[in-house]
C-alpha cells in the first residue's frame, strides 16, 4: 500500500471525527438562543422563567409641548427637557420625568437664545442647555450656537471653524448634531462628518477627528461613538483620539445598516444614554434596550422591544437617558410624526416573561401590524404578542412554502391565536372550520366607532362574520365627467376611448390588467365559485381594445405599489398624468387620504373629476389586513382585544395602506385633510412630467363636501375583489398573451377556464 | 476503426460534459458581474422587455462587489451555513453509526421478516415527504423535538434509500471472502468492520454523497419543522432570485455549492472503484 | 446461526419505525376519516379516483416516469461504457458529471427560465437562424423541457452507480471470452449486460424516486399550477394540504403506495436476478 493512500485514511478519519465534534457540539447548543443581531428574526429572544422586567409606561409631555429638542439629567438627578410648542421652554423634572415644572425664564430671553433653523440641541450635566441654528450667507450655512447657562446667563455666538483652505468645503458649517459629554463638552458634527470640540465661551471649534462616512454620533460617558453605514467609529470626546474598535457595537450596525440612517426630525432607529455605568453603555434599538459592557463579546438586553412601544420599526428615537439602573426615559418620533416620552422601570414582581402568549401569524410584515403590536403591547403588558411572519423577504421561501408550515401547525393543533388572512386561502379555512365567528366584535365596534357597513355585509356569511379587513382600497376612475361616467363599466369605456374620446394615462400590460382585475374580478364568479367564460373573454376583449389605443411603450417601467401581497396588485391612479397632458382619463386604486388630496387638488386645476370605476358591474373593494380568530385557540380573550386594537380608531387613523373601515378612524382622517394645511393658504408642489413639463399642483385643504363625495364612493363599495393569487396569475399570464396580441380573448379564456377549473376540481 | 471510436467517445463526452457544466459556468460569471450587466443580459426574461435574453462567458465589467457583500455584509449566511453543517453532518453521522450496520444485516443476515423488511423500506423511501409532513410533524412534537435540529437530523438519519442503496452493495460482496473470514474465526462484527464496509464503500460513499446533497438542499423539511429562524439552513437563505439582486444570489449560490464540489473530489477516488476488484486486490 | 444480522438492523428499525412508519401509518388512518375527523370508509378514495385534477397528474407522473427511466437508464448506461473505455481520465468527467446535482434549486430554476422563456436564449438562437420562437413553458412542450432537466440532473449520479457495478466484473471473465474469440458485441452482450442486471433493478429504483424530487424545480418555475402537461401528483398533493384537504391527500397517497409497490415488485421480477419482494 502506498503512503498517500495511507495519508487519504488518515485525513478521512481526522474528517469523521471533525464531523462528529460539530455535530455533537452544534446540536448540543441548539437549546440556546443566538443573541446576535444578525439572527435577530421576527421572533425575538424570550427566555422562560423567572420573574423581574422591565414595564412601559407613557408620561404625559408639558402642556403644549410639541418637539422635544434634548432631554438629560443633570448631575443632581433632575431631568431637564428643553421643548418647543408655540414657544421655547425649559422643563425641569424632580421625579424622573413624572411631572414637569417650567423653568422660570424670559420668553423673550429663550427666543433671543433659540429662534432660529435649530439642527440639534443638548443640555449638559450642569444644566447649561445649548442648540445650534444654522442661517445662510448667501448659499453658505453659518452655525451659531445658543445658550442658556444654569444661571440664567443667555447668549448667542457664532461658531468659529477652523480654516482648512479648502474652497470647496462650503458646507462645513452646515452642523446636524451637538451633545454634551459627561465631562461637559459640547461637541458637534457637520454634514461632511468632522467633529468639532466648541469653547462656550468664545464659539472656538476645535476640531477633534473626522469621517466622511459618519452619519451621526451619540455620546457616552466621555466617548464619542461615531455611527457609520458599516460600524461605529469610537474616540475619546477630550481629544478626539482613536479608540478602539468595539466589535460587537459595530456588528449591530453591519447586520442592520439602517440603524445608521438618521429618520426624519433627526430621530435614529438608534441611540445611545450619556450615562454609563463602570465602562458599560447603555442603548435602544429597534429589537429591545441594551447593556453593552465595552469590548466585551455581547450585549445584554435589559428589555426586549417585542414588548413595547421600542419594537414598532416605525418609530425612531430622540433621547435616551438612564435614571438609575432601574429606570430609563426614552422619548421618540411614532409614525404619525408626534413626540412621545416613554418611562420604562423595573418591576421585580412581574415575571420575566408575561405569562399569556398571543400568537399572531401574518404572510408578509407590514408597518399598520407592526403598529398595532404595539398599540397592544402598550396597554396589554402582561401578553406577549409573539408575531410570526411567513415571508420575510430575505429568504427563499415562498407564499406556498410558507402556508404548508402554517397548515402543518393548524392541523397539529398548534395554530396561531389570530391571523392575518391576506393572501392565504381563507375560505378553505373558513370551510373546515379554522376560523371563529367574530361578528360579535365586530358588532362591538359598530356600536362604539361605527363600521362601514357595505363592508360587513361583504364579510357576513349566514350571519356569522369569519374575517374581517382593517382597512380598504376602491378603485377610481378620474377625468372628464364624461368619462368617468363611460368608466361606470369596462365596455363602457372601452368604446369611450376606441371612439377617440380619450385616452387612458400611459400603463404597460401588467399595471393595465391589474388595474381593471381589481375592479372587474369581482364579478367573474358565480354562486358556486365556478368562473363564467363569457365575462371573462369580454373583458379579455375589452383590455386589448383599451391597450390598442393607447400605443404605449410596454418596455417603459410604470411606477407600481409593491412589497405585499394586497399592494402588489394595486393600480396608480395618475391625476397628474392628466394635468401634464400624457392622458385624459385615469383609473387606479387611491390609497389612502394624502392621495385625494393631490386628486381634489388636480381636479380643481383642470375641471376633472372622479368616481368608482365599474360602478355598474361589480362595486368592488380590495381589503387589507384581513385578520380573524382560530377556533381552537385558547386565548380567546387576548385574540379578541387584539382585533379592537387592529379595527379599532388608534391604528385606523394613521394615513395610509386605504381607508379605515372603523367610522371613528375614518372621521378622525376626514377632519385631518379638512385641517392638515392649518390656516394657511395650501402648499404648492412642483410637478414635471416625463417630457420636462413641469408645473405647479396647490395642495390645499379638502372642504367637507369633498370628503362627503369621498364618503359616498367608499360607502357605494359592496363586493370584495378577487384576491386569490392562483386566479391572478393564472389571469396575468393570459391577459399578458392577449394583450400582446399572441393569442385571442377566446382562446385565453378557455386555457383560464381550463386552469381555473383544475383548481377548483382539486 | 478504434481510433475513430475513442474519438466519438471523447467528443460526445465532452459535449454532455459541456452541458452538464455550463450552468456552473453561469454561475461563476454571474458572481463577477454587476447589476447593471446582468440587468442589460437578462431583462427580457425577468421583467418582459423586448428582445432574448443573453449572456457572455465573460463580463465586460467584472467586479467582486457580489463576493465582498457576500463574506463582509451577510452575517446570516455564515450562520446558516453552519446550521446546514451541523444537519448535513448529524445525518451523515446517523447514517455511519446506523444504517451502514442495517443494510449489511439486511443483505447478509438471515431472520424472520428480513424479506418484509426490506419491501418496507422501499414502500417508505418511496413516500413523498408533502404526505408524510403533517404525520412526522406530529412525531416530532410529541417527542418535543419540534423547533430544534434534531426534528431535521433525526428523520433524516433513519432514512431509508441509503440502506436500500448499500444493501445492493453489500450483496456484491463475494461470499467466498466471508467465508474465509469466518473460517480464520472472525466474529459477525468483526467481518462487518474489516470485510463487509471497506469492501462496500463503493455504495456507502455513493450513498452517503447522495444522502448528504439531500440534506444540503433540504427545503420543506426545515420549514415545517423549525419556527426558529437563527435555526434555518443555508437552503432557505438562496433567495428566489430577482433582477435586483441577481448578482449576489449568484455568488451565494457559488458559496453553498463549494463544499459539495470538495466532497466530490474527496469521495471520487472511492466511487471509481468497483466491489469484486477491490474484494480480490486484497 | 439463527436471527443472523437481527442485531445490526434492529437500532435502525426502530428509528424507522418511529420516524418513517408511524407516520406513514397515520396517514393510512387519516385515509379513511374525515378531514374534520371520524371514519368514513372509503369515501376519500372514491372521491380521489372521481377526481378530475388527480386523474390528469397521474396519467402525467405516468407518462413522466414512463419517458424518464428508460431515457435515463439507457443515457447513462451509454456514458459509463464511454467513460469504463476511457480509464483513468474518466475520473474529471464524472465529476463534472456531477455537478448538476449540487446546484441549488432556486438556482436551477432561474436558468431553466432564462433558457425556455418566450423570451429566454434558446428562442433567441433559434430566431437568430431564423426559425420561429415556441413558448416552451406555456405549450406541451413544458413536458419535454422537464424530462430534459430531469435527465440533466440525474445523469451524472446514475453514471456513477453504473460505473461501480462494471468495475465490479473481474476483468479475467473478459480475458478468458476473449481467449474464446468473443468480440466487443459478444463480450457485452453475453458478460457486461448480464453482470449489470443488479445494478440496473437498483439504479431504476433510485431514479424513480429522483424523478419526484424534480417537482421542486417544477414548482418554482412554474408554480403551483403549471402547464397541463407537467401538472404532476406532487402538485395536487401540494395543492390540497394548501387546503387543508388532508383526507384526500392521505387516500391519494395511499394509492400511489400501493402502485409503487407493485411497481417495484413488478420490476424485480423483471430483473429477475434482482430481489423480488
Amino acid at each position: 500500500m502506498s503512503t498517500g493512500k495511507k495519508r487519504k485514511r488518515i485525513a478521512g478519519l481526522l474528517l469523521a471525527a471533525a464531523v462528529a465534534v460539530v455535530s455533537l457540539s452544534g446540536c448540543g447548543a441548539n437549546g440556546e438562543k443566538e443573541t446576535d443581531a444578525g439572527s435577530a428574526g421576527t421572533e425575538s429572544e424570550v427566555s422562560s422563567g423567572g420573574m423581574g422586567r422591565y414595564l412601559e409606561t407613557e408620561l404625559s409631555l408639558p402642556e403644549g409641548v410639541e418637539i422635544i429638542y434634548a432631554l438629560e439629567k443633570l448631575s443632581d438627578g433632575q431631568v431637564v427637557m428643553l421643548a418647543y410648542g408655540g414657544g421655547w421652554g425649559l422643563y425641569r423634572s424632580e421625579d424622573g420625568g413624572e411631572s414637569w415644572e417650567k423653568q422660570e425664564a424670559d420668553d423673550a430671553k429663550l427666543a433671543s437664545v433659540f429662534d432660529g433653523y435649530m439642527t440639534g440641541a443638548s443640555i449638559s450635566p450642569d444644566g447649561t442647555a445649548a442648540g445650534i441654528l444654522v442661517d445662510y450667507e448667501g448659499e453658505t450655512p453659518v452655525a451659531a450656537v445658543g445658550i442658556l447657562g444654569p444661571d440664567g446667563t443667555a447668549e448667542r455666538k457664532e461658531l468659529i471653524l477652523p480654516e482648512t483652505g479648502d474652497e470647496a468645503d462650503a458646507y462645513a458649517g452646515l452642523i446636524q448634531k451637538c451633545a454634551f459629554d459627561t465631562a461637559g463638552n459640547l461637541l458637534v458634527q457637520n454634514l461632511n462628518g468632522d467633529l468639532f470640540s466648541v469653547d462656550l465661551e468664545t464659539g472656538n471649534c476645535t476640531f477633534l477627528a473626522g469621517d466622511s462616512s459618519i452619519r451621526y454620533f451619540e455620546v457616552a460617558g466621555e466617548q464619542i461613538l461615531a455611527v457609520t453605514s458599516d460600524g461605529i467609529l469610537l474616540f475619546d470626546s477630550r481629544d478626539g483620539s482613536s479608540l478602539s474598535e468595539d466589535a460587537v457595537l459595530s456588528d449591530m450596525i453591519q447586520a442592520d445598516s439602517s440603524l445608521a440612517d438618521v429618520m426624519g426630525d433627526f430621530g435614529t432607529a438608534l441611540a445611545f444614554a450619556r450615562e454609563t455605568e463602570e465602562n458599560a453603555v447603555f442603548y435602544v434599538n429597534h429589537d429591545g434596550l441594551f447593556c453593552h459592557t465595552q469590548g466585551g463579546s455581547v450585549s445584554e438586553q435589559l428589555i426586549n422591544g417585542a414588548l413595547n412601544t421600542m419594537g414598532d420599526s416605525t418609530v425612531s428615537f430622540l433621547n435616551l437617558v438612564m435614571l438609575d439602573s432601574e429606570h430609563f426615559l426614552l422619548s421618540i418620533i411614532d409614525a404619525s410624526g408626534e413626540n412621545r416620552l416613554l418611562k420604562y422601570s423595573y418591576d421585580a414582581q412581574a415575571s420575566a416573561v408575561p405569562e399569556t402568549e398571543l400568537r399572531v401569524y401574518a404572510l408578509e410584515d407590514s408597518s399598520y401590524l407592526r403598529q398595532a403590536v404595539s398599540a397592544y403591547q402598550k396597554n396589554h403588558q402582561d401578553v406577549y404578542v409573539n408575531l410570526e411572519i411567513g415571508m420575510s423577504g430575505d429568504d427563499g421561501v415562498t407564499a406556498e412554502d410558507a402556508i404548508q408550515a402554517l397548515n402543518t401547525d393548524i392541523l397539529a393543533g398548534n395554530g396561531p391565536d389570530v391571523l392575518i388572512l391576506d393572501g392565504m386561502p381563507a375560505d378553505s379555512y373558513i370551510e373546515r372550520g379554522v376560523l371563529a365567528d367574530i361578528s360579535s366584535l365586530v358588532q362591538e365596534i359598530a356600536d362604539s366607532d361605527g363600521v362601514f357597513e357595505n363592508v360587513r355585509k361583504a364579510y357576513e356569511k349566514d350571519g356569522a362574520i369569519y374575517q374581517f379587513p382593517a382597512k380598504f382600497y376602491v378603485t377610481l376612475v378620474n377625468g372628464t365627467a364624461e368619462a368617468v361616467a363611460a368608466g361606470a363599466s369596462v365596455e363602457k369605456l372601452a368604446s369611450y376611448i376606441s371612439e377617440g374620446q380619450a385616452s387612458l394615462t400611459p400603463q404597460n400590460a401588467e399595471t393595465l390588467l391589474k388595474t381593471f382585475f381589481l375592479a372587474d374580478s369581482a364579478q367573474w364568479t358565480d354562486e358556486e365559485g365556478k368562473l363564467n367564460e363569457n365575462i371573462i373573454r369580454s373583458w379579455l376583449e375589452q383590455l386589448k381594445v383599451i391597450y390598442d389605443a393607447g400605443n404605449w411603450d410596454d418596455t417603459q417601467q410604470y411606477y407600481s405599489y409593491s412589497g405585499g401581497t394586497v399592494t402588489d396588485l394595486l393600480g396608480t391612479l395618475s391625476p397628474v398624468s392628466i394635468l401634464t397632458g400624457e392622458g385624459e382619463v385615469s383609473y387606479g386604486s387611491l390609497v389612502d387620504m394624502t392621495e385625494l388630496l393631490t386628486l381634489a387638488a388636480a381636479d380643481k386645476q383642470n375641471g376633472m373629476t372622479y368616481g368608482l370605476a365599474d360602478s355598474d358591474g361589480a362595486r368592488s373593494f380590495v381589503p387589507y389586513m384581513l385578520a380573524g380568530i382560530s377556533s381552537s385557540t385558547k386565548q380567546t380573550e387576548a385574540a379578541e382585544d387584539f382585533l379592537r386594537t387592529l379595527f379599532g380608531k388608534e391604528c385606523g387613523s394613521v394615513d395610509g395602506n386605504g381607508f379605515p373601515v372603523n367610522r371613528a378612524a375614518y372621521d378622525a382622517l376626514c377632519e385631518d385633510a379638512q385641517s392638515r394645511y392649518g390656516e394657511d393658504e395650501g402648499v404648492g408642489i412642483a410637478v414635471s412630467a416625463d417630457d420636462g413639463i413641469s408645473l405647479e399642483l396647490n395642495l390645499e385643504n379638502l372642504t367637507e363636501a369633498e370628503t362627503a363625495e369621498l364618503t359616498a364612493i367608499l360607502e357605494q363599495a359592496d363586493a370584495p375583489a378577487c384576491m386569490d393569487r392562483v386566479v391572478w396569475e393564472i389571469v396575468l399570464e393570459q391577459g399578458k398573451a392577449v394583450l400582446s396580441g399572441d393569442v385571442t380573448a377566446e382562446q385565453a379564456a378557455s386555457e383560464i377556464m381550463q386552469k381555473g377549473s383544475l383548481y377548483l376540481a382539486e | 476503426m478504434r481510433r475513430g471510436y475513442a474519438v466519438f467517445g471523447m467528443t460526445v463526452l465532452l459535449a454532455f460534459a459541456v452541458i452538464a457544466a455550463a450552468p456552473i459556468v453561469f454561475l461563476v460569471t454571474g458572481s463577477l458581474m454587476g447589476d447593471v450587466e446582468i440587468r442589460e443580459y437578462l431583462s427580457p426574461v425577468l421583467t418582459g422587455a423586448k428582445g432574448y435574453a443573453s449572456w457572455r462567458l465573460f463580463p465586460v465589467y467584472p467586479t467582486l462587489k457580489n463576493v465582498v457583500e457576500l463574506l463582509l455584509d451577510s452575517p446570516e449566511f455564515f450562520l446558516m451555513f453552519w446550521n446546514t453543517m451541523k444537519i448535513a453532518a448529524g445525518i451523515l453521522l446517523g447514517q455511519i453509526v446506523l444504517a451502514l450496520p442495517a443494510a449489511w444485516g439486511l443483505s447478509r443476515g438471515n431472520f424472520p421478516g428480513k424479506r418484509f423488511v426490506y419491501g418496507l423500506y422501499i414502500l417508505l423511501m418511496m413516500m413523498p415527504f408533502q404526505v408524510m409532513m403533517l404525520s412526522q410533524y406530529l412525531v416530532l412534537k410529541g417527542m418535543g423535538l419540534d423547533n430544534t435540529l434534531w426534528a431535521v437530523i433525526l428523520p433524516g438519519s433513519f432514512s431509508t434509500f441509503s440502506v436500500f442503496l448499500m444493501y445492493c452493495f453489500f450483496t456484491e460482496i463475494p461470499e467466498e471472502v466471508i467465508e474465509a473470514a469466518r473460517i480464520d474465526g472472525a466474529g459477525e462484527w468483526k467481518i462487518f468492520l474489516f470485510i463487509g464496509a471497506p469492501l462496500g464503500r463503493t455504495g456507502v460513499t455513493a450513498a452517503l454523497l447522495l444522502q448528504f446533497l439531500e440534506a444540503y438542499g433540504m427545503v420543506e423539511q426545515p420549514l415545517a419543522f423549525l419556527k426558529e429562524k437563527s435555526l434555518f439552513p443555508l437552503s432557505l437563505y438562496l433567495p428566489e432570485i430577482s433582477l435586483e439582486e441577481a448578482g449576489f444570489a449568484f455568488c451565494a449560490s457559488l458559496a453553498a455549492l463549494l463544499p459539495v464540489l470538495f466532497l466530490f473530489l474527496a469521495g471520487s477516488k472511492e466511487l471509481g472503484e468497483g466491489i469484486a476488484s477491490s474484494a480480490w486486490k486484497e | 446461526m439463527r436471527n443472523k444480522g437481527l442485531w445490526f438492523v434492529l437500532p435502525h428499525f426502530l428509528g424507522v419505525l418511529i420516524f418513517a412508519l408511524l407516520p406513514f401509518l397515520d396517514v393510512v388512518r387519516r385515509s379513511f376519516c374525515k378531514a374534520a375527523g371520524g371514519f368514513c370508509g372509503l369515501e376519500n378514495y372514491i372521491a380521489v379516483w372521481k377526481n378530475e385534477a388527480f386523474r390528469l397528474a397521474a396519467g402525467n407522473t405516468l407518462r413522466f416516469t414512463l419517458v424518464c427511466l428508460p431515457a435515463l437508464l439507457l443515457l447513462s448506461l451509454a456514458l459509463s461504457l464511454l467513460l469504463y473505455g476511457i480509464g483513468r481520465g474518466g475520473t474529471l468527467f464524472k465529476n463534472v458529471f456531477l455537478m448538476p446535482m449540487a446546484i441549488p434549486a432556486a438556482c436551477v430554476a432561474l436558468i431553466w427560465r432564462l433558457l425556455f422563456d418566450a423570451g429566454g436564449i434558446i428562442n433567441g438562437v433559434l430566431a437568430a437562424f431564423s426559425c420561429p420562437a415556441v413558448d416552451w413553458m406555456r405549450t406541451d412542450s413544458a413536458f419535454w423541457v422537464l424530462v430534459c432537466s430531469y435527465l440533466w440532473k440525474n445523469t451524472g449520479y446514475v453514471i456513477v452507480l453504473w460505473l461501480a457495478a462494471m468495475a465490479g466484473i473481474p476483468q479475467s471473465v473478459y480475458e478468458a471470452a476473449r481467449l474464446d474469440g468473443a468480440g466487443r458485441a459478444a463480450c457485452f452482450r453475453y458478460i457486461t449486460l448480464p453482470c449489470l442486471a443488479p445494478a440496473a433493478y437498483t439504479i431504476a429504483v433510485l431514479s424513480f424516486l429522483n424523478s419526484f424530487k424534480v417537482f421542486r424545480e417544477a414548482y418554482l418555475v412554474a408554480g403551483n399550477y403549471p402547464q397541463r402537461s407537467i401538472y404532476l401528483l406532487q402538485h395536487v398533493f401540494n395543492n390540497w394540504f394548501l387546503d387543508l384537504s388532508v383526507d384526500k391527500m392521505a387516500a391519494g397517497a395511499v394509492m400511489l403506495a400501493l402502485v409503487v409497490c407493485a411497481a417495484v415488485w413488478a420490476l424485480g421480477r423483471a430483473i429477475s436476478s434482482g430481489p423480488g419482494i
